[in-house]
């Protein structure tokens, strides 16, 4: 199994503000990999840092192999990485076809024509509403075209930032679910989730960071097990 | 009522130029939160590019015109990556300063290659009027009209149909999205510029075709700004219909209140027309904001 992403000893942060340290991480080929933590523990910065909108100070971070540290986001998003974050993450003045078309904004036409109808049948719901703006979509409906668009670029990596956050529990399940069928496409996922135990119940792995380090890491089914994680960091989601 | 609707189409041909140059202020702070003050200059540059393509190098009004956008567009993009592009994220009072500087900077150059003298402006538009009852209209003012209109359309269409123009859009609406999307946010901001840039040059050139050739004519582009205030800072229609008011409120001040309160008054009115806008609707006519949700 090839190695997607490989970190090691890596420190980062904001301007001089250090969030994260020596954080060592790996994401497998076709792997579904969770990150959860309390608020605060540096789980976005990290994805952030990956995807340089954050600082980057020190460390390795490899993509398959080659090291993209400092990289601008559209080297990235060439290289077949694509990034959803938590907020901010539509264009809310333009509407929803338009939306897609600006995350293949340098793809030929017949071939953005297909990737937008694949990306509609992932996400059926947007169909309805694709002369519609972005600010009339709720919020899971807005979630679902922020992932869509960043399907648009054909990613074989995707990074999430808390794509279920103060989503309805029906919308929750469904973004979670089509996040995890992406894997069939050849999709490797690695996502931030505060909703950690709907998103430990598809994934392969967790981390768990706690004060911008790596405190635990293992089988997602064993974190889920684990009644000392569950009391510490899945309590407040216990049924 | 012949006088008024002289005096209402002759404002709406100023008006035309006020939206043109407007358009220019509102693309540039919609695209990258800089006000620019020297988008009155970068007009009277065009005008200046336009003049000598006609005079010294004896090239047709069509293709003068033509050369002339492509020249002001690569001023503005030049302008763009030497000086404001090393001060993305400044504080916007320094990105003020500096387009004031830039202002007097153009002025003073251009001042430098074809002096301060003011020139009669090749005029591509033959001299006569079109008869409407008692009312002339200038056939000067008639192809302003027609330019902006032709060209409010053309922008209309480049903005939604075409993938260059919703990118504006899009980086104008979220930077940090469209930067995640790949989208080159650098090469949007330059190409912004370019594009207000050649905007100005058409307000410019037709501009001098209604008034004269001279530096200090970055002064009325100036008074655009109450325009673009008026409209709603962020807002394309806004910019055009507020050039249009301000236009046509000028030029009926000209003509009724000039004589009761003294001279000039018309070209004080848009600054109060401003102050006014910004005390009582500060979002202006079209400045409603986006719904965001949290």
């Amino acid at each position: 199994m090839s190695r997607v992403l490989d970190v090691a000893g890596l420190d980062g942060g904001y301007g001089s503000v250090q969030i994260l340290k020596d954080i060592s991480l790996h994401v497998d080929e076709g792997e579904f990999v969770t990150i959860i933590g309390p608020n605060g523990c540096g789980k976005s910065t990290f994805i952030k840092v990956i995807f340089g909108i954050a600082t980057h100070y020190r460390g390795t971070v490899k993509h398959r192999g080659e090291s993209i540290a400092g990289w601008r986001t559209d080297q990235l998003v060439q290289r077949g990485i694509a990034y959803v974050p938590q907020v901010d993450n539509v264009f809310p003045g333009l509407n929803v076809r338009e939306n897609l078309e600006m995350g293949g904004v340098r793809l030929p036409p017949t071939l953005l024509e297909e990737r937008i109808s694949r990306a509609l049948e992932m996400f059926p719901d947007l169909q309805p509403r694709l002369h519609d703006t972005a600010a009339s979509l709720s919020g899971g409906q807005r979630q679902m075209l922020a992932i869509s668009r960043a399907l648009i670029s054909d990613p074989t990596f995707l990074l999430l930032d808390e794509p279920t956050a103060a989503l309805s529990p029906l919308y929750q399940e469904q973004i979670i679910e089509r996040i995890d069928s992406l894997r069939e496409k050849g999709i490797t996922i690695l996502i931030v989730e505060q909703n950690a135990r709907l998103s430990l119940a598809r994934s392969d792995r967790g981390y768990i960071l706690a004060n911008g380090e790596v405190v635990h890491t293992a089988l997602a089914s064993e974190i889920l097990d684990d009644p000392h994680i569950n009391e510490y960091f899945l309590g407040t989601l216990h049924d | 009522m012949d006088t008024l609707i002289q005096a209402s189409l002759s404002g709406v041909a100023i008006g035309c130029v006020y939206s043109l140059v407007a358009l220019g202020f509102v693309l540039i702070y919609k695209a990258t939160g800089v006000l620019n003050f020297a988008q009155g200059e970068l007009m009277m540059v065009g005008a200046y590019i336009y003049f000598s393509l006609v005079t010294s190098l004896d090239m047709t009004p069509l293709l003068a015109f033509g050369a002339t956008l492509v020249l002001a567009g690569l001023l503005g993009a030049l302008v763009e990556r030497l000086v404001l592009h090393p001060l993305v994220d400044e504080p916007p009072f320094t990105l003020v300063m500096v387009t004031i500087g830039l202002a007097t900077l153009l002025r003073a150059v251009t001042g430098m290659i074809w002096s301060h003298d003011t020139f009669a402006f090749p005029s591509p538009v033959p001299e006569g009027a079109v008869h409407l009852g008692q009312v002339a209209v200038p056939l000067v003012d008639v192809w302003t009209m027609a330019v902006t209109v032709v060209l409010s359309l053309l922008l209309f269409l480049f903005f939604h149909y075409t993938r260059l123009g919703t990118a504006m859009r899009a980086v104008a609406q979220n930077r940090y999205a469209a930067q995640l999307m790949g989208i080159s946010v650098d090469r949007i901001f330059t190409l912004t510029w370019a594009l207000a840039a050649s905007l100005g040059a058409i307000g410019g050139m037709l501009l001098a075709d209604i008034s004269f050739l001279h530096t200090n004519m970055g002064f009325i582009g100036l008074r655009a700004f109450p325009a673009v205030v008026l409209g709603g800072m962020e807002s394309i229609p806004g910019a055009l219909l507020g050039g249009l008011i301000i236009g046509l409120i000028e030029s009926l001040a000209g003509v009724y209140l000039d004589p009761i309160l003294g001279g000039g008054t018309h070209q004080v009115l848009a600054f109060v027309i401003l102050l006014v806008v910004l005390m009582l609707r500060p979002t202006g006519l079209f400045g409603a904001t986006l719904e965001k949700r949290v």
